[in-house]
């Protein structure tokens, strides 16, 4: 996975949000904010090839965005830009994550995305 | 509500296939007699499959959904990636770029699900959807 990058996105759920699902509520709270204007272009030139979102004690959300390195940091500028001003607060940071790091994140996934799962089938034995 | 997660798996029709109506299971059955839509599972994680729905045709795309226990969704996936895999050696190349899973709740199953032509839902399933 030496050629990818990472982009993790955090956003911490309020006490009162906790039971809405994380897509439910960014929709409902930021009408305006579609994740997939975002994403979309990047995934089909081939620059995004998946993201994993995980829950962190309860309440934390975290995305991680794999992405291709050549475009590391335009794509983070891409991401800042469009998640300012949300409700709650999202934050965007470059990462850097072992295949291991990585494997981890998939298994331990609320949800998760592959735009190319040959690309990541070696990282695991058979099922 | 979000107890269950969805793979789904999608593929462009053959184009020999394109224009006839054949279901999902019975366009892959054609390149591998006897395969069945259930073959995709892993027959030892049975008990964590919901359910299922399938079509073909829309836009030329055949499509499967599974209804999943979602804390066993990456392993049911590379099997079903595997299994899919296997038409490469049948004349068919399965699209299995395309793999997704989504952790999901019943409006967006709605969503997800359009004019299905199969859908099957173990008993276990049943009480999930009602």
């Amino acid at each position: 996975m030496s050629d990818f990058a990472f982009i993790k996105t955090t956003c911490i759920i309020p006490e009162e949000y906790r039971e809405i699902p994380y897509d439910k509520l960014m929709r409902q709270l930021n009408p305006n904010f579609k994740i997939s204007e975002l994403i979309t272009p990047y995934q089909v030139l081939g620059f995004l090839h998946g993201w994993v979102r995980t829950t962190r004690d309860g309440n934390i959300k975290e995305n991680f965005y794999i992405i291709n390195k050549s475009l590391a940091s335009e794509i983070l500028a891409s991401f800042k830009f469009a998640i300012e001003g949300l409700n709650p607060v999202v934050t965007a940071e470059s990462i850097e994550l072992t295949d291991e790091e990585l494997i981890q994140k998939i298994r331990s996934n609320d949800t998760v995305y592959f735009r190319e799962f040959s690309i990541f089938r070696s990282l695991f034995p058979g099922a | 509500m979000k107890d269950f997660s969805i793979i789904r798996c999608y593929s462009p029709l053959p184009t020999d296939e394109q224009g006839t109506s054949l279901k999902f299971g019975e366009v892959l059955s054609k390149y591998k007699p006897g395969f069945q839509t259930t073959d995709v599972i892993n027959p030892s994680m049975s008990d964590k499959v919901f359910g299922w729905s399938s079509y073909s045709q829309q836009n030329n795309l055949m499509v499967l959904f599974l209804f999943i226990d979602p804390k066993s969704n990456l392993d049911l996936m590379i099997y079903a990636y595997d299994k899919l895999k296997e038409f490469d050696q049948h004349g068919f190349s399965f699209n299995t770029s395309n793999f997704n899973v989504y952790a999901t709740d019943v409006e967006l199953l709605t969503e997800k699900t359009p004019d299905h032509e199969e859908v099957i839902f173990q008993p276990l399933g049943t009480t999930i959807f009602l």
